[in-house]
């Protein structure tokens, strides 16, 4: 029974045709996977092998070394709280602990209801707004606590749908020319 | 690195630690300072591995355009005009560096770790480190330790990332089950959590772990390496003779390690073979002799196995095979099985069959097997020849299940692009992925395909006599009579003259037994016997039971056999046995057919006595004991030779021995039944050791010679010795052993037996012991397909030789038997033997438990998916023969039409084949599924 829908499927074989060798195709269609899950579900790392001919450790062992990649399921929405540098001295940290008392749960982890997660990542390039966060890779800041808290409230309300599609989506306008995925 | 110099025509010359030395063009600087006595140290590099320069370990100092730098020695070419320092300050700084490194997160638990004593971590930290650490943070954690599989254990603290698991896994067993996960300091060896380590080679990731990291569940916490001994052996698991240490620790063996071997197994070894040694400990051994005591000894079961003295039991045994000569014949007494015993027990077992006891039904192979006159009438190709064949072309047979050794030499030969694959197989196997062409074929359509593939071959090898091709002599099933293998060998033979054989025939040493006298058909030395056989070689055991079962069959020796449950006919085996007069097993445990025996003999099993073996090649090894055997349990050469002292006191025996003496016959007819008299006390065969009978196979078996030297000793070889070598490669050189590549092994003296016989062989051969010219052959042909041989009696079978031409030439000419599906049974049976199977091997092992295969049939799920719906529903399965009843899997890859059941994981194939018919057809019905629908489905997947 194959777990990628028949769209994702047809996707993934397209990809898989642009490539010389198949294995080539392994990120690629983990962001697939991604998109169409929110996270990296086992059912797909095994279907990905199979589409590959490489073995389900391999694509765990290509998938593992990404962040991006998750292999839990990831929130709705991932929040990345930037720790580093440029962040921290603006109050990353405070902004981090103060993310973690909002949505009551610990970096890494996620919300009961599935909506978010919150990590805390190294430099996302974007210090000169910080301290900043990604959600589902779009920037947000600088962010104070209050911020933040209208950032969440938005996301809430179903406000921002349009500009932060959900986790593991890369980007809504597909190609239809050329090299189309 | 090349094993010689001499043939490797570049050489450069460079400076190793101001020593001007010189190294083969493309060599690593590592195997060039090896080769000229300087060490490196290393980790992540393998000599039977890709460098990968990962570890760092290896770092040394090499002039270049600018200047002295630290490359590592493992991954860099040595170039003209080089200079390596291996020891300079720079050098020694670096190496000591990597090592506080790795030495950073590891929790240096040597105390209580299986590595310690011969962990290379521990020795080159010892020989190169810094000595202490400057680390004072918190190391990481993990749970450990954490399994892999049903052998491997993983603590993932200790790993190093060397990634000679992972490539183990990748690069050599072709399946990348493991691998690095995560990154950084949280990296660590794993695998997908729904999908093991195959339990086929991955004891070769613990053996090859530089550290304590993978260890063995079997060995855990079970022996120190300073408190073991040990003995360089052969495995006897399967015909393939890898070569391995058994170690033992006070007289138990506590583990077994593959020694790298050029010519067999590159130091690896399957987890069979490596796990499986302690059946000799399970508590169902029979470790005295037993007697069947009250109701009818006459093929009954009634009454029940008990203790006795090997005196009763001899004496019984002896009585009724007196008894059966006398009254019925001596073809009334019939030996089954044998191919674990070593060639000394076969060659004495086999003389008490022909010479004393004077029958001709002797059959080693259990219906399994192929015919041995034509597989002597082949040319044998070595495992070397074989992998740098240009060409393989399989017959049928999955390796990985029947030799799994040969499968990891032929993938690497394939994988590297050194040979290509032409696979005829009735259903994919585990080399079809790796295959030039793969089709999917049934056996009794060989001969036809053959001739389609034949210009594919021949563009291969680019020639048309076969030169540069191999054939993989192996059954896809045993669901098919071995006549379409056997006819299609033979016309590749014809076809291709010059190409060689490599034949799949997994047992033991079931070569050794086909060599040395329990062949039916064929003395000791591939020499055709002259006497009516009774028995149509290659189909003999078929013929014993089916004698047996006409009541014409008086003893039975069952030779650690288990024909019940071994035997492609299931039925046949059991009324045979059942109606046999007297059934002996001479066997280390009870099986279905011990079910029937009368006397039960115990044996020494392979750890337990010295002898040697043959593998497929016709390498000779030898198998030194390593530990005793229970005291009442006897190596099978002494079983033999008391029955034939025992024997031989009978009127009959030497009596029908001077008057079957072929006039001709010298002086080697004075061993035949007559009275030795140099044994201790005892007559005729009076053997007083197995070196003994070693030195009489050398001096007397054609062929074997090659084993004898001119003093008279028994030539051993490092790696054993080929036999007939028709011009073939023999011997290989000196083989090191790195105790970094193949841990645990060199650091442990070495002891035990060799094959070195020391005693000296009787000059004068006893080569025509038994050969009796009589009246020619009458041959059974009722069997389907059974070709009418010639007689050709006392023509030793070489390859070539008129004799051998004469048999191929009547394995071609047969015609093959019509098959046809009945409409009953739409669906054609396949049935490969598997390497975890329901045998004693695997059943009387706590080690293997657990990976033993459960019986299944196993469809494409095309058509029939409907009415199976999931795998593991429950399907009728009947033939012809009979019914069983087993859960379905589905497996797009098995050929529409046809239903998989593996052969040997239980009864079920056996249950539904009759080796009366060539082929086995059967239909498959789900047990609570309308019937009609599903047969529907099949007709026209079959159409
Ligand atoms: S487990 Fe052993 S072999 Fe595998 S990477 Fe770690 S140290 Fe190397
Ligand atoms: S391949 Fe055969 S000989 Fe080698 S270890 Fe396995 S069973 Fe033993
Ligand atoms: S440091 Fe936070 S984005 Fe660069
Ligand atoms: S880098 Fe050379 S041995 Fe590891």
């Amino acid at each position: 029974m194959p777990h990628l829908s028949s769209e994702s499927l047809t996707r993934a074989r397209e990809i898989v045709d642009l490539y010389p060798q198949r294995r080539s195709a392994l990120i690629p269609l983990c962001h697939l996977a991604q998109e169409q899950d929110g996270w990296l579900r086992p059912e797909a790392i095994e279907e990905i092998a199979g589409l590959l001919d490489v073995t389900p450790a391999e694509v765990l062992g290509t998938a593992s070394f990404y962040e991006m990649f998750k292999l839990e399921p990831a929130g709705r929405y991932v929040i990345s709280v930037c720790t580093n540098v440029a962040c921290m001295l603006a109050g990353a940290y405070d902004l981090l602990a103060h993310a973690e008392e909002r949505l009551g749960v610990r970096a890494g982890g996620t919300t009961p209801d599935g909506r978010f997660t919150i990590e805390d990542v190294e430099c996302v390039a974007h210090c000169d707004h910080a301290p900043c966060v990604q959600v589902n890779s779009r920037y947000f800041g600088p962010l104070d606590a209050g911020g933040f808290d209208r950032l969440v409230d938005s996301l809430e309300r179903g406000e921002l749908e349009g500009d932060v599609p959900p986790h593991g989506t890369l980007v809504r306008v597909r190609r239809t020319k050329g090299l189309m995925a | 690195m090349p094993d010689d110099m001499a043939s490797a025509t570049e050489t450069v010359s460079f400076t190793l630690n101001g020593r001007a030395v010189v190294a083969v063009k493309g060599e690593k600087i590592i195997e060039a300072a090896e080769r000229n006595g300087v060490f490196i140290p290393r980790f992540c590099y393998h000599p039977r591995m890709r460098p990968v320069g990962v570890c760092r370990m290896c770092l040394v100092e090499v002039s270049g355009p600018r200047g002295a730098t630290l490359q590592p020695a493992c991954y860099v070419d040595v170039a003209e005009g080089m200079e390596v320092s291996t020891a300079s300050a720079k050098a020694s700084k670096a190496q000591e560096g990597i090592l506080e490194f790795l030495l950073v997160n590891h929790p240096l638990d040597c105390p209580v770790c299986d590595k310690g004593g011969e962990c290379p971590l521990q020795d080159q930290a010892y020989s190169y480190g810094p000595g202490e650490s400057r680390f004072v943070d918190e190391k990481r954690h993990w749970a450990k330790p954490i399994p892999l599989n049903e052998f491997v254990l993983l603590d993932r603290e200790r790993c190093i990332q060397c990634s000679r698991c992972t490539r183990f896994a990748a690069e050599v067993a072709g399946e990348a089950t493991i691998d690095f996960i995560s990154r950084g300091d949280s990296i660590e060896v794993g695998r997908f959590a729904r999908e093991m380590p195959s339990p086929y080679f991955s004891g070769n990731i613990v053996q090859i772990c530089p550290v304590g990291a993978l260890t063995a569940g079997p060995f855990r916490f079970v022996s120190r390496p300073w408190d073991a001994e040990q003995v360089e052996t052969t495995c006897t698991v399967c015909a393939l003779g890898c070569r391995m240490v058994v170690q033992s620790q006070s007289g138990e063996i506590s583990r077994v390690l593959g020694v790298d071997s050029d010519p067999v197994n590159h130091g690896w070894l399957c987890d069979k073979g490596r796990f499986g040694f302690d059946v000799i400990y399970s508590e169902e051994r029979i470790v005295e002799p037993m007697v069947r005591k009250s109701g009818t000894a006459a093929g009954g079961t009634d009454g029940d196995l008990v203790a006795s003295t090997w005196s009763e039991a001899m004496s019984l045994t002896v009585d009724r095979i007196a008894e059966a000569v006398a009254g019925k014949g001596p073809e009334a007494v019939a030996f089954i099985g044998g191919a674990r015993l070593a060639n000394e027990d076969q060659y004495a077992w086999g003389r008490l069959a022909r010479e004393v006891i004077g029958t001709t039904s002797v059959d080693v192979q259990i219906g399994d097997g192929l015919d041995p006159r034509l597989i002597f009438s082949l040319n044998r190709a070595t495992v070397d020849e074989a992998c740098t064949s240009k060409c393989l072309l399989s017959l049928g047979g999955d390796v990985r299940e029947l030799l799994p050794v040969l499968f990891l030499r032929l993938r690497e030969a394939i994988v590297t692009g050194r040979t290509k694959l032409v696979e005829l197989s009735e259903i994919p196997t585990s080399l079809s992925r790796y295959a030039e062409t793969a089709k999917a074929c049934t056996t009794e359509a060989l001969s036809g395909v053959l001739e389609e593939v034949a210009v594919a071959v021949e563009a291969i090898v680019g020639n048309k006599s076969g030169e540069g091709l191999t054939i993989l002599a192996g059954r896809s099933s045993l669901a098919a009579s071995p006549f379409y293998t056997e006819k299609a060998l033979a016309e590749a033979a014809m076809r291709w003259p010059q190409a060689k054989f490599l034949p799949l025939l997994p047992r033991g040493n079931v070569m050794g037994a086909l060599e040395l006298g329990l062949a039916p058909g064929l003395l000791p030395g591939r020499r055709m016997d002259g006497r009516n056989p009774g028995v149509a070689p290659g189909k003999a055991t078929g013929q014993i039971l089916e004698r047996a079962a006409r009541g014409e069959i008086a003893v039975v020796v069952l030779l650690g056999s288990d024909p019940a449950g071994d035997f492609p006919d299931e039925g046949l085996a059991m009324k045979g046995l059942a109606a046999a007069g007297f059934v002996v097993a001479v066997d280390a445990f009870e099986n279905a057919s011990t079910a029937f025996a009368d006397v039960f003999l115990p044996v020494a099993l392979a750890e337990e006595r010295d002898g040697t073996v043959t593998n497929i090649e016709g390498r000779v090894a030898s198998t030194p004991a390593k530990v005793v055997a229970p005291a009442m349990c006897w190596p099978e050469w002494a079983i033999a030779s008391r029955l034939a002292t025992e024997l031989q006191g009978q009127a009959w025996t030497a009596g029908a021995a001077r008057a079957a003496a072929p006039s001709g016959a010298t002086g080697a007819a004075g061993r035949v039944g007559a009275p030795r008299g140099d044994g201790p006390g005892s007559a005729g065969f009076g053997y007083v050791s197995r070196t003994e009978i070693l030195a009489e196979i050398a001096a007397a078996v054609p062929g074997w010679d090659e084993l004898a030297t001119v003093a008279g000793r028994v030539r051993a070889g490092r790696d054993g010795v080929v036999l007939h070598s028709f011009g073939a490669a023999g011997e290989s050189g000196a083989r090191p052993l790195d105790p970094i590549a193949f841990p645990g092994i060199d650091s442990i003296e070495k002891q035990g037996a060799s094959m070195d016989a020391g005693g000296a062989a009787d000059a004068g051969g006893a080569a025509d012991a038994g050969g009796v010219a009589g009246a020619a052959g009458e041959q059974d042909t009722s069997t389907p397909g059974t070709p009418s041989l010639p007689s050709l009696p006392g023509e030793v079978l070489v390859p070539g030789s008129p004799a051998a031409k004469a048999i191929l030439e009547a394995f071609v000419g047969v015609p093959q038997p019509d098959t046809r599906a009945e409409d009953r049974f739409p669906m054609r049976l396949s049935s490969p033997r598997v390497l975890f199977g329901a045998g004693q091997g695997v059943a009387m092992s706590k080690h293997l438990a657990g990976v033993g295969q459960e019986a299944s049939v196993v469809v494409n799920g095309e058509g029939v998916n409907e009415a199976f719906g999931l795998e593991g529903v429950e399907a009728r399965v009947s033939s012809p023969g009979g019914s069983v009843e087993l859960p379905v899997r589905i497996d797009p890859r098995i050929p529409p039409g046809v239903a998989m059941i593996p052969f040997n994981a239980g009864t079920a194939a056996s249950i539904l084949i009759a080796t009366g018919e060539p082929v086995t057809y059967v239909s498959v019905e789900p047990v609570s599924v309308d019937a009609a629908a599903l047969t529907d489905g099949m007709e026209r997947d079959d159409g």
